[in-house]
């Protein structure tokens, strides 16, 4: 079924949107929460949240793109999902390591003005992904979006690992200078 | 701000430049798609490589000062061989090198390089600024130290490459040979990572016998044959529908089994094993090489993978 008939199938409030949204993106959407869960159980239950949340959402929203619009609900519910299973210290795959590459683009940690400076944040962080070459923000996403290992993301681009790195190191070597030069670290 | 922040943040990226990622997927289904039709690619890569050069060894005023930073990597033709440079920790520490590379860490000269070529280096007979030194720690083919000024950095093996015959794949032997390796003593370990090569994930095998009978297995090639990309994908995916290809190919690499050598040298170097399908990936080689029976048994036995 294509995406829009899926999307009105939610807007007829039909239940079978979310069987034909399982049946399409069931295992797209698990693997973004298993790349970050590690946890077969866990990747399950978020991509039933997923589903019940693009249920409440849509309508009134309308995705442009059903995928990705289903991937970001994804995301961030494994995301929390893993916040609150840290405490309960289990879980967590190569969210980790990326979270420890992330670390390396930002002058001192700290939890202040974290409210202040989302919403600003969000806005640069799209802009720089943007505006990098093609290459570099495809491999940077699939790195911190997709949480993918970078073992994954040389075999989807016919790279070599080495070459995955090198890139990955020099785009959050560019983003700490970008963040920096908007004032993010004073 | 915290690295959770920065994280979640990636949640606004907009959606077209996230498809994009989708969309620009290898069309074939080798990792080796760039280096296989390298003649193919050099005009491209000389004019996207030799900028780096210059932006990693200061030409225009040194790596980390530049508004546009590079992201090709710089490729060394040497003897045969091509090598990635290499200045990333993780990079790094993933061959078992350490996370920098300092001048003390050079030995001999082993060439003089210039810009240019079929890659951004190659060897030359005129004194440069630029050579290949081998690594002092433990000399081998594998690992170079390559100075260019004063600036020191991995040259990595990358694979055996001669430019008559891009696509000419090796045996596994003639990759144990790059790392000194000539028999199972040579070997210090065995062992299954994850994905990222980063952590030993499941069985470490250091006893020699055990290693030596490894050793011997895959150096068999009378019975462990090597198949190039094409060969390979002809037996694995030929005769499958079109609209169930995407399928297969994720079923294959769902087995996928990283298993990671380690040299008594203490470099490492990663083999891709199938199991259920019977091959045994190397990269440095580009061949996929037929598992035995008596391989098969070799890591259901020792490594409990099956």
């Amino acid at each position: 079924m294509e995406d829009h008939q899926i999307v009105e199938l939610y807007f007829q409030r039909n239940a079978d949107a979310i069987k034909e949204t399982d049946s399409k993106y069931g295992s797209y959407c698990f693997a973004i929460a298993n790349n970050i869960l590690h946890n077969n159980e866990d990747s399950e239950e978020c991509v039933n949240d997923t589903w019940f949340n693009a249920w409440n959402a849509m309508p009134p929203q309308r995705p442009n793109v059903l995928r990705m619009f289903l991937a970001k609900i994804t995301r961030n519910l494994s995301f929390n999902r893993y916040e609150s299973r840290k405490a309960e210290k289990r879980g967590g795959g190569e969210i980790h390591i990326v979270l420890d590459e992330l670390a390396e683009c930002i002058a001192n940690e700290s939890d202040t003005e974290n409210e202040y400076i989302a919403k600003e944040l969000e806005e640069s962080i799209r802009l720089f992904v943007r505006e990098l070459p093609d290459r570099e923000g495809d491999i940077f996403i699939r790195r911190y979006f997709f949480t993918e290992p970078v073992s994954v993301i040389a075999k989807r681009y016919s790279m070599t690992e080495n070459h995955v790195m090198v890139v990955l190191s020099r785009t959050r070597k560019k983003l700490k200078a970008n963040l920096e030069k908007e004032g993010y670290f004073r | 701000m915290n690295r959770k922040d920065l994280y979640q943040s990636f949640n606004t990226i907009d959606d077209d430049i996230l498809e994009r990622s989708e969309i620009r997927k290898k069309k074939a289904n080798s990792v080796w798609i760039k280096w296989g039709t390298i003649a193919a690619c050099i005009c491209l890569m000389v004019w996207g490589v030799i900028p780096l050069a210059y932006n990693i060894f200061g030409v225009k005023g040194g790596y980390g000062t530049q508004d546009d930073f590079p992201t090709e990597i710089a490729l060394i033709y040497f003897q045969g061989a091509l090598y990635e440079c290499c200045d990333v920790k993780e990079g790094l520490e993933r061959v078992g090198l350490p996370s920098e590379i300092t001048a003390d860490m050079a030995g001999e000269h082993v060439a003089y390089l210039e810009l240019g070529g079929v890659v951004s280096y190659q060897e030359t007979l005129q004194q440069t600024d630029k050579e290949l030194l081998q690594y002092a720690p433990a000399p081998t083919r594998a690992v170079y130290i390559l100075r260019d000024g004063d600036n020191y950095m991995a040259a990595l093996f990358c694979r055996t490459y001669f430019p008559d015959d891009p696509e000419a794949y090796c045996d596994l032997a003639e990759v144990y040979r790059f790392f000194n390796i000539s028999g199972g003593s040579d070997i210090a370990s065995i062992a299954q990572t994850d994905w990222n090569r980063g952590k030993v994930a499941g069985t470490k095998v250091t006893e020699p016998s055990v290693i030596e009978e490894f050793y011997a297995l895959t150096t068999d090639i009378t019975k462990f044959v090597s198949l190039g990309n094409d060969e390979f994908q002809s037996i694995v995916f030929d005769g499958i529908p079109e609209e169930e290809q995407q399928e297969a190919h994720n079923a294959f690499a769902d087995d996928l089994q990283v298993i990671r050598i380690e040299t008594k040298d203490g470099f490492y170097f990663y083999l891709e094993y199938y199991p259920n399908y019977g091959f045994l990936e190397s990269g440095h080689a580009m061949a996929y090489h037929t598992v035995t029976p008596e391989l098969m048994l070799w890591f259901e036995k020792n490594m409990d993978i099956k």
